[in-house]
């Protein structure tokens, strides 16, 4: 088990190695000169060449991208061009929003999405099919749609839920859950139906098997059969999809955030992009890619222990 | 397309369904651009108003015509997919397809870097891009071409490896074809199906983030109109001018939908229109 959690954790460096580079060939590739742009239009030479030395842009590649490799090991992501502020700070601001929002949303998913598959697959039939039309419907709207929609409805029309900011949970329980109401809904609604999906397809093709036969011939309740037989075996594939859509998860924390103005990581990348402020841009990046990678060692190594045969 | 697939998708209503949805959307955006006012014209009487006959889905806070802007917006994404979408494909496919007819070493590299590409999430890679180039359509349209080219080289090599063992393979290349040929002739004739289906697949994805980067105001820039911009903007005006919304939010929905539903009818049929219970 130690052998395949190392093994697993090697193969993601590459990822990490690829991420790293990209986002700091990122800076480089920008069109015009960082230094020329903080020393203003009309400073004489000299100076500009005095703030490049400062940046250290006078020096080769290889140096400063082990110098930022270095920088980074010691948890800085540098300073943001149009803030003043490091990136570290602005970023770990923005994180505790998302993190509420992902593992709300991600959550609510799980509720909703395997039960209406295993209902889908227990009832069969018309309810089934009819069930499996309104789920292609819901997957096919885009999420900011969702969201739009649901704002007007929720926050506009009812006035129920508030339309946008943001109420730490832990702080404030209720305006927390309150202000996270629309926003975790919409990002789960997508991810619910795509679980759905799963569990149905995996949960009827399990239902055919001979063993189920066999447990239903045996005289075991319909309840223990679809449960402990059927769903149990049905569900390590809808595993393996649910970690999957934990990129989809934070990646769709983006444009939710942007819907309801909700000051997470997302939404800090993007007014960063507008900005042209690529140093807060490339602290995103990374730091979503890390928890990326993480999350998927997570779900390997969970996949690992449930079932032996992955770890050869 | 095998005669059994095309008869089983002939016979599934989701095949006609999201080709009707297809082309009435196609027919709605030449009759928009021939009897509309143009999209960036600020001609309208009024602004916000409600949908009339000169004005199908209203006015928009500048006093343009929505449903003109709607329909361009449809237009220009098109454009972006086409242009985008499809070389990045065919580049993906082109990769694909010479790693696995060439194997060994270059195999290898191709399909290494292939993993490390696929594991970056969409709309991450279009961060890191548009950072570099700035808002707008060239970083849209490059990130969706880089987008696109891994998952079709992973297909197109599975393709290719699986056709350059068949006995075809060999009694052409005992007739003196030359590897290249092969390639072109032979498994480009044979390995493009599933490839088609997963543009279907594709498109869609890329259509939904293509219209999130413009909502995020990160694509298509204003005046010029989106459909994902236009319901960024429409958020100002919920409580005046609910209506705002419905038309690129149909839109929207539409093309998603019909292009599942194609990419659903077309797998069940491939896989022998088995459909359970």
């Amino acid at each position: 088990m130690a052998l395949f959690v190392v093994r697993r954790l090697a193969a993601s460096l590459p990822l990490l190695f690829a991420a790293s580079l990209l986002v700091f060939g990122a800076l480089d590739l920008v069109p015009g000169d960082p230094a020329e742009l903080i020393a203003g239009e009309d400073a004489r030479p000299e100076r500009v060449a005095e703030i490049r030395a400062e940046l250290g842009l006078d020096r080769p590649l290889l140096v400063r991208y082990g110098e930022w490799l270095a920088g980074l090991a010691r948890g800085d992501l540098g300073t943001s061009i149009s803030r003043g502020m490091p990136v570290r700070q602005l970023v770990g601001a923005a994180l505790p929003p998302t993190l509420e929002l992902a593992v709300a949303a991600y959550l609510l998913a799980l509720a909703l999405g395997i039960p209406l598959g295993v209902v889908q697959a227990a009832a069969g039939g018309r309810v089934d099919g009819a069930l499996a039309v309104a789920v292609s419907v819901v997957i096919s709207v885009p999420s900011f749609v969702v969201g739009t929609l649901l704002l007007w409805l929720f926050a506009i029309g009812l006035g129920w839920l508030p339309a946008s900011g943001r109420v730490p949970v832990l702080e404030d329980p209720v305006g927390g859950l309150r202000s996270l109401a629309l926003p975790a809904v919409t990002l789960a609604v997508a991810m619910g139906a795509v679980l759905a999906r799963f569990t149905r397809s995996s949960l009827a093709g399990v239902l055919c098997q001979e063993y189920i036969r066999a447990a239903r011939a045996k005289g075991l309740a319909e309840r223990t059969v679809l449960f402990r037989h059927g769903l149990r075996n049905a569900l390590v594939p809808v595993t393996t999809i649910a970690a999957l859509q934990v990129g989809q998860l934070l990646t769709g924390t983006i444009v939710i955030e942007q819907v309801f103005t909700r000051p997470g990581v997302g939404y800090l990348a993007v007014t960063a992009i507008r900005q042209r402020d690529v140093p807060v841009v490339q602290g995103v990046v990374l730091v979503f890619v890390l928890v990326f990678v993480l999350v998927n060692l997570a779900a390997d190594i969970a996949a690992g222990l449930a079932d032996p045969r992955l770890r050869r | 397309m095998s005669g059994r697939t095309g008869r089983a998708l002939a016979r599934d209503w989701r095949c006609w369904l999201a080709l009707g949805l297809l082309a009435a959307l196609g027919a709605l955006t030449v009759i928009a651009w021939a009897t509309l006012p143009g999209p960036v014209e600020q001609t309208a009487p009024g602004r916000l108003l409600g949908p009339s006959l000169a004005h199908p889905l209203g006015t928009d806070e500048l006093r343009r015509d929505v449903a003109a802007r709607t329909f361009a917006g449809l237009r220009g994404s098109a454009v972006v997919l086409a242009a985008a979408v499809v070389p990045g494909a065919l580049a993906g496919a082109a990769l694909g397809m010479a790693a696995g007819v060439i194997g060994r070493w270059f195999d290898g590299l191709v399909m290494r870097l292939v993993d490390v590409w696929l594991a970056f999430p969409g709309l991450l890679l279009a961060l890191g891009i548009l950072a570099v180039t700035g808002p707008g359509k060239t970083g849209v349209g490059l990130t969706l071409f880089l987008f696109m080219v891994p998952s079709f080289a992973r297909l197109a090599r599975g393709q290719a490896r699986a056709e350059m063992t068949r006995d075809y393979v060999l009694a052409a290349r005992a007739l003196g074809a030359s590897t290249p040929r092969i390639a072109v002739v032979h498994v480009v004739r044979n390995a493009w199906e599933p490839l088609a289906t997963h543009l279907a697949l594709m498109l869609g994805v890329a259509f939904f983030i293509e219209a999130a980067l413009s909502f995020l105001g990160l694509g298509v820039q204003a005046p010029e109109p989106s459909l994902g911009g236009m319901v960024n903007a429409s958020r100002q005006y919920l409580r005046e001018a609910p209506f705002y919304l419905i038309g690129p939010a149909a839109v929207l929905t539409a093309v998603v939908l019909s292009l599942n539903l194609l990419v659903d009818a077309v797998q069940d049929a491939a896989s022998g229109g088995l459909r359970r219970r």
